[in-house]
This record gives C-alpha cells, structure tokens and sequence, in this order.
C-alpha cells in the first residue's frame, strides 16, 4: 500500500513537471498591447513556455517602443499605426517590457511585464530562501555555541575581529595623511556637480533620460552609492562629498591648509534632543515624495541638489562644524545605517596609544589636521554610523594610531551601543522607499505612476498618505506585531519590548542594503546607456565632445536582471538571519529564550525577503 | 562674528536661491521631448459662388476646377477588427458659397457595394470633424479620444434614399428588446432622411445619429471609383454638436472609406491622418 501510494505521488509529480515544461502545450498568441504615457494595457501579460507569441503595439498618443528584456527584440508604433513583433517564448521567467522610444518625463519607467509560465527562476529563489532559512536555523537552534555573539564566526568561516588594515601600506597612509586627500576628490567632484547644476537649470523640463544631472545623479551616483560605495567602503561619498565643502571653507577661512582657532560661525549648540537621526528620516521620507518629479525633471533636480548645497552652508554659519552632515543630510542618514555593513572601516590602531596621548588632537585638532568635524571621538568610536571619513584624524594624530581597515561585512551590527529608535526607522523607512520606488519606477502600473508625478492632486496627496501610512506607521507595526510574539515566544519577562524591537531591527540593515542593490539593477542596467550620451552633450546643446552623442538606448544585461536581483537578496538574507540570531542572542538572557525570541522574527524576515523576490521578479 | 552679519547673509542666499528658482520656472524652457510631427496635409476651400443641386448630380463642372488633395489613408488599428484589404488613396476637394460648405471624395474601388445583405457590407466615405479644443495629436480613429460630429455617406443608404430602392435584405432581427415601448437601435429605421448619416460620437461605441439631420450628400460609382459630395449649411444649428466653419479660418477633419466587398463595416475601415482644411 505504502508503495503504491509513492508510486502515485511519484507519477502525480512527473505528470506536473511534464505539463509544466514541455512545450507540447504550447500555443500561437496574439497580444494587442496598447501604449500610452507612461504605461501599458495589458501591463501584465502571462503566457507559457513555448509559445509563439505575435505582439501588435498600438500607441494611444506619441510615438512608443516595446523591448523586451531577455528575449532583446524590440518594436516602436506612432500613433495610428501599429508595431509588431513575433518571437518563441523559449526563456521562462519575468520580464519587463520597456518603452524604447523617448516619450516624455517618465519613459525610463515605462514598464509592463511578460511572465513566461512556469517562472521557474522565481520558484528556484522561493526555494533556495527558504532552504537557506530552515538550513540556518535548524543550525542556530541545534549547535551548542556559547561564545559571546560578537567573538563567534561569520558563517563559521571568518573571525569577527578579523581585520586587515589598509593603511599600513605607507603610499596609502601618506595619501590619507595628505592634506590633499580628499580635497582633491572633493574638487573634483565640486566640478562635476556643478555641471550637474548647470545641465538641472537649463535643461529645464527636458526629458530626464537626456540630461546630464539626471542621469549623473540618479542612474550613476545612486548606483555607486548602493552597489559599491557605501556596502564596501563605508561613507566614502561624505568623504568626497562637495555640498559642505563652502560651509567647510567659510568657517576655516581656508581653502587648503589648517588654520587653529575659533571657527567662522556662530557656533550655536545642536540640541540635544536632535542628536540622532529623526530629522534626517522625515527629510529622506519627505524628499522622497518628489520623487517622481526629481528624479525625471532636471530643473526639480537642481532645486533640490541645491536646496542641500545651500542649507549645508547657511547651517555651518550658526553652528559649529558638520551639524548639517551629522543630523540633516538625507543621504547621510542611510549610509550612516548601512554603512553598518561595510567591509571597511576607520578605527584606532592601539587603544593603550589613546589613553595616554593628551590633549587628543584627533577631536581638538592640531597645525596638522582639524578636530573631527564630525564631532566624533575618533580614538574611541566603535561604529561606522557617524564617521564621514573626513580622515582629519589621520592628519591630527601624531601617533599615527588611526587604521582603514577591511572587515567582515557587518560587525558593527553587534555593537550594542549606541542603538536607538531613529535607527530603527530609518530601516523600516528605507525599505518603504524602496517598496514605493519599485512600484513607481519598475513596477506596471500606470495609475501609481500618474499619482507620483502628480497629474491629479488627489492623487498625489493620497500617494504621499499611503507613502507614509507604509513607511511610517505599517511596516514598523508589523515588525511591532512580531517583536511582540517573540517576547512571548522567548518566554523572557525581564527583556522589555522596545529593546527587542530596537535590537531586532538591525537585521534589516543587511536586508535592505540588498533590496536597495537589487532594486538599482533595475535602475542602471536598462538605462546605463543614456549616460554615454549625456557624457558627449551634458547640457543638450548639441555637442559632441567624445562621440557618444548618438549612440542609441542600448539595454545590458537586462537578461541576468532577474537573476542578479534574485541573488542579492538570497545573500543578504543570509547575512539577516545570521546576524538576527546572534542579536536574539545579545538582546535575551538566556540562550533558551535566544533561541525561541529568534523564531519570530527569522519568519518576518523570510517573509519580508519572499515578498520582496516576488516583488522583484515573481 | 556679528549674528546680523550671518542671518542678513543667510536671509540675501535663500532669497537669491528662491529668485533664481522662481526664475526658471517662469520660464519653462528646456528641451522637450521630440515627437516627430507628420506633415498634415491641407485642404483648401475655396470661395465659389455657386450652389450645387444634388438632385440633378454632383455638379462636376464646378469640381472640375477646384484644386485637389491627394490623401493617403492607413487601416483603423486602434480596436478589433482590424482591415483586410490594402487602404486606398483618396481625392478630396471642398468648396464654399458663404451659405453652404461642400466636400468632394473620390476613390478607387473594384466593386460597387451598394446593397447590405447577409454577409455583404455596403461601401462607404466619412469625415470627421473634431469638436471642441483638445483634439489629440493623431486622429487615430473616428471619435476615439474625444467630441466629434461625424458625416457618414453609405452607398446603401444612397441607394435607398436617392434611387428610392428599398432594401434588398427582409430577414431583420427583432431589435425591440421586450417591455421597451420603442426601439432602441436605429439599425432597422426604414425611411432615411438623407443619403449622409449626421452622427456625433464621444468615444469609442458612441457614434449616435443627431436628432437634426443637416447633412446632405450623393455619391455615384463610375470607372471603377466612387465619387461622393457633402453639403451641409455653413451656419451650425447646435454648435454642441455640429461642426463649426468660420470663413478665413481654419479646422481639422478627418476622411475614412469603407470598402464593402472586402467585409469593411463598423470599426473596419481605411482613415487619413488629420487634414487641415482652409477656408478662404
């Protein structure tokens, strides 16, 4: 009996993958798509494998296109005449279909999707996540480990003090040591930026895919910035950043060298119940309502890169140093999260050095550098969080006891202090945004498109209410809800709720950061090339300066896009719920109700990291 | 350092920054998006003091001289079903005597279809006119994104109205739906008014005939073309609904052919892109 049941279930199976990949079933199509700004009707279209599938593109306004990621055909129709295109559908999966022709502020995000029945590279992601998931945590629960959670090993492979130190190379700490490190940097990237200015004030209303601002800040800096600069090298950005460079100069007096003494400014005190990162949060959150107009019209870029440029140096006039960096930057709040996770860091070399130089000219400064203008204590911090990486404490101290070292990605998510609930919602604020954005800019749906860019205000105002509602109040609340049932489930009396909502919140700094990642493939590899031609005519005057003013929208790669966005969030889970464990372990007594605290929030964050593979390419 | 010296600075940089912003936004230049235009052809309408009797033809002594416009027409792609056959060029010519405003169509057809059977479709000529300022920027198809008055000859109708035949075809379906006092579709009216239907249509399946019909028109087939001719007066009854004409002035209008032994009916059909018509 026992037999012929397995026999059943066996032919039941293979009857399901047969129906399922063979092409036997497969059927001629014939889809009408109709294109208008900024969207398509069907935007969602389903077909299986193998089939034969004849599109006929009808543009309801200005002239459209149709590409098709992974299959790279494409067709274009002017209104009243159609396009069309045939292809087999031998590739499963989910692609997106884009708009190919310039057709207004929003056509970079012109998209529809075409799912290719069975999306079986969405399922083999379903699959590893949660393979990975039951392997982790079967693993957490049944090997007895009693170190402490910041001595144990990342996987089980790489010491968590494990540190390799960059400087210790004499040409980089000679570099670091120079007074024109980073100021060159910095210069440079004041002229770029000012090209950015320039290209955001006259080009006005064009169409942001052709402009040099746009396209510079939101496809290359956006990018960078998730992909490399802020995951691998901390707050880099800051370090080069030009927007408080005036401010910088204004109170130094100086453009170059170290001038001792008072600085140019009024230097009121920052109170003390802004110390943290509220204000950076609802300026992320409140810039990002504009979204749909900055990061497509090249005049709203201009107001809002310089709105920055000018708060950064009106704020260094009344107060003293960096407060504007510190406190209200919006892109300083969410490096200073994820840079958390960087594979780098700035430490002290040798504590014992520390403790008895005197006066500590790393926070005071000396003829040699400025005293940290972050107003850290560089020879006692312990997190990346509030570091610019300005390295004046490289130049002030004469012990040469300040290290750029590389580290296991990660590590200051177990520093315990300080933690706070502006951190906290900076993450659930980072992965609204990033929810929104996806929506918005990636996803099919006209209607969310409309009510971003404003076309109603009723729209608009219920976009910015539900925007809100998500990132503010839902998503925390849920993550809330779980928190609770892990107090429950811990059995724990003594730990209280906030400390386990604050603790476990942290392991969604890995996770984001790969949302993010995963989001600006979505971002870069379809519209990467429209930065070949800005390059050649940044202001759209007609230059050709390298000879890359005519070359065509080339997507690339958009065919791995899916697997790349499906791989970045499997990895990113892992570091989640490896590091979500060992905060269980920090945040609960006992490593019994470690263990039962942990499930909980081991399935919020399965759940978080599936919605957002389905999200992405489900 | 003096707190006036740095507030006066801070108030002069906003204030400088909200000028420069408010500047640009006065003046939204900036490079648009491109959108290839296509050259619209023009149809001109030229003054001529005559008036056309069309009980006694269609006058061609007057057409004769009148300056022609060739237009190409494209299939109606916007809805199923789409055309079979391939679309013709059209003719067209117009004129004007202050009091009525005539349009002239010629084209080519291998068949004259002028009897509507089971399975046979009549052919016919149309032209549209939008109504009111927000006219798209491709017709597109008849009515489709917006008002329009719409004048539709049919050979059918033409043959009942002018050669008083009356419809071939006696299998009619019931097109009284039960406990309705009248009919509600007005597919089996049986006496027409006029051989052009003078209809108005608001978006896709809203083409309605006008309680008024002002359109007059006649169309002969000869030589293997139709020859069809419009006449409505210059003056609108309801500028709501009826295409306006103001002498010196210009209009957009659209021309569409049906071709009847190819299973052209409805929403199958050939269509010009926007003409711009003159009046002189």
């Amino acid at each position: 009996m026992k037999n012929k049941t397995i026999t059943a279930f066996f032919i039941f199976l293979c009857c399901n993958a047969f129906v399922l990949t063979n092409t036997l079933f497969a059927k001629e199509r014939l889809i009408e798509v109709k294109a208008r700004k900024f969207s398509y009707t069907p935007n969602l279209i389903r077909i299986s494998k193998g089939d034969t599938v004849h599109i006929r593109l009808i543009s309801e306004d200005v002239h459209h296109g149709f590409f098709l990621d992974g299959y790279n055909i494409r067709t274009s129709a002017h209104p009243g005449q159609d396009g069309s295109l045939t292809f087999v559908a031998n590739k499963t999966g989910r692609f997106s279909f884009r708009c190919s022709v310039t057709c207004g502020e929003f056509h970079p995000y012109m998209v529809g999707y075409l799912v290719v029945n069975p999306n079986s590279r969405f399922y083999a992601y379903l699959f590893l996540t949660i393979a990975l998931g039951l392997a982790g945590i079967f693993f957490q629960m049944y090997k007895k480990n009693n170190t402490h959670p910041a001595k144990e090993k990342l996987f089980g492979l790489i010491d968590m003090d494990a540190r390799f130190e960059l400087t210790k190379f004499k040409p980089v700490r000679a570099l670091f040591k120079s007074r024109w490190f980073p100021l060159l940097g910095i210069i440079i990237n004041l002229f770029i930026f000012t090209v950015i200015l320039l290209a955001g004030f006259f080009g006005g209303y064009s169409a942001g895919n052709y402009n040099f601002g746009i396209m510079i800040v939101w496809i290359l800096w956006w990018v960078l910035l998730m992909f490399v600069l802020v995951p691998v090298l901390s707050r880099t950005w800051c370090m080069v950043c030009p927007f408080p460079i005036f401010s910088d100069w204004s109170q130094r007096k100086m453009l170059f060298g170290v001038r001792t003494g008072k600085l140019f400014s009024l230097n009121f005190r920052w109170p003390k119940s802004l110390k943290n990162m509220w204000i950076m949060n609802i300026g992320f959150l409140v810039t990002t309502f504009f979204s749909g107009f900055f990061t497509v019209r090249p005049l709203a870029t201009f107001v809002l890169l310089g709105a920055i440029i000018l708060i950064a140096y009106l704020m260094g006039l009344f107060f003293d140093k960096r407060i504007f960096c510190l406190y209200v930057c919006p892109v300083s709040g969410f490096q200073g999260l994820y840079s958390q996770f960087a594979m780098t860091e700035i430490r002290r070399r040798d504590p014992e050095i520390c403790k008895t130089h005197s006066p500590k000219t790393c926070y005071v400064g000396n003829e040699q550098g400025y005293g940290c203008p972050w107003l850290v204590v560089p020879y006692n911090f312990t997190k990346n969080t509030y570091c610019g990486m300005c390295l004046e404490c490289f130049k002030s101290c004469p012990h040469d006891n300040m290290a750029f070292n590389l580290r296991p990605p990660g590590t200051d998510l177990l520093i315990e202090k300080p933690r706070g609930m502006d951190e906290a919602w900076k993450s659930f604020i980072m992965l609204g945004v990033a929810v929104v954005f996806f929506l918005t800019m990636q996803g099919p749906w006209g209607v969310l498109k409309d009510m971003v860019r404003a076309t109603t205000w009723q729209g608009y105002l219920s976009f910015i209410v539900l925007h809100s509602t998500f990132s503010l109040l839902a998503f925390p609340g849920i993550f809330l809800a779980f928190s609770y049932v892990s107090k429950v489930f811990s059995g724990s009396k003594d730990v209280s709720l906030k400390k386990i909502f604050i603790n476990f919140s942290y392991t969604l700094v890995p996770l984001g950061l790969g949302v993010w990642i995963a989001f600006s493939f979505g971002i870069i590899l379809p519209n990467g090339s429209y930065i070949l031609h800005i390059l050649s005519d940044p202001f759209a005057w007609g230059w050709d300066l390298f000879g890359t003013a005519n070359f065509p929208w080339t997507p690339v790669f958009t065919r791995l896009m899916g697997y790349l966005q499906g791989i970045t969030l499997v990895i990113h889970y892992a570091f989640s719920i490896y590091y979500g464990f060992r905060l269980s372990k920090q945040t609960f007594a006992t490593p019994a109700e470690a263990k039962r605290g942990w499930i909980p929030m081991f399935i919020f964050l399965t759940l978080t990291t599936i919605v957002f593979l389905w999200l992405y390419i489900g | 350092m003096k707190k006036i010296i740095v507030i006066s600075l801070a108030v002069i940089l906003v204030l400088c920054f909200g000028a420069v912003v408010y500047y640009k936004l006065s003046r939204p230049k900036g490079i648009q998006v491109v959108v290839e235009e296509t050259k619209r052809a023009v149809l001109k309408a030229p003054f001529v003091d005559k008036d056309i009797d069309l009980t006694a033809g269609l006058s061609p002594e007057i057409w004769d001289v009148i300056e022609p416009t060739e237009i190409g027409l494209m299939h109606q792609i916007m809805v199923l079903p789409w055309g079979k056959s391939s679309p013709p060029q059209i003719t067209v010519k117009a004129f004007h005597n202050r009091q009525n405003i005539y349009f002239y169509m010629k084209w080519k057809d291998t068949t004259e279809d002028k009897v509507v059977e089971v399975n046979r479709f009549s052919d016919a000529g149309a032209i549209m006119f939008p109504l009111g300022e927000k006219v798209p920027p491709q017709s597109i198809m008849m009515g489709f994104l917006g008002r329009a008055n719409i004048w539709h000859w049919k050979a059918s109708q033409d043959n009942e109205f002018w050669a008083k035949k009356p419809r071939v075809t006696k299998a009619y379906s019931d097109f009284y739906y039960p406990f309705e006092e009248k009919e509600l579709f007005p597919v089996s009216k049986e006496v027409p008014v006029s051989a052009v239907n003078d209809l108005i249509s608001i978006r896709v399946s809203t083409v309605t005939p006008k309680e008024t019909q002002r359109v007059e028109g006649r169309g002969f087939f000869e030589k293997g073309a139709w020859q069809v001719v419009f006449k409505r007066a210059i003056e609108p009854a309801d500028i709501e609904s009826d295409a306006a004409f103001k002498t010196g002035g210009k209009r957009l209008c659209v021309f569409a052919v049906w071709n009847g032994s190819n299973g052209d009916r409805g929403g199958r059909k050939s269509i010009s892109d926007w003409v711009e018509l003159e009046m002189e």
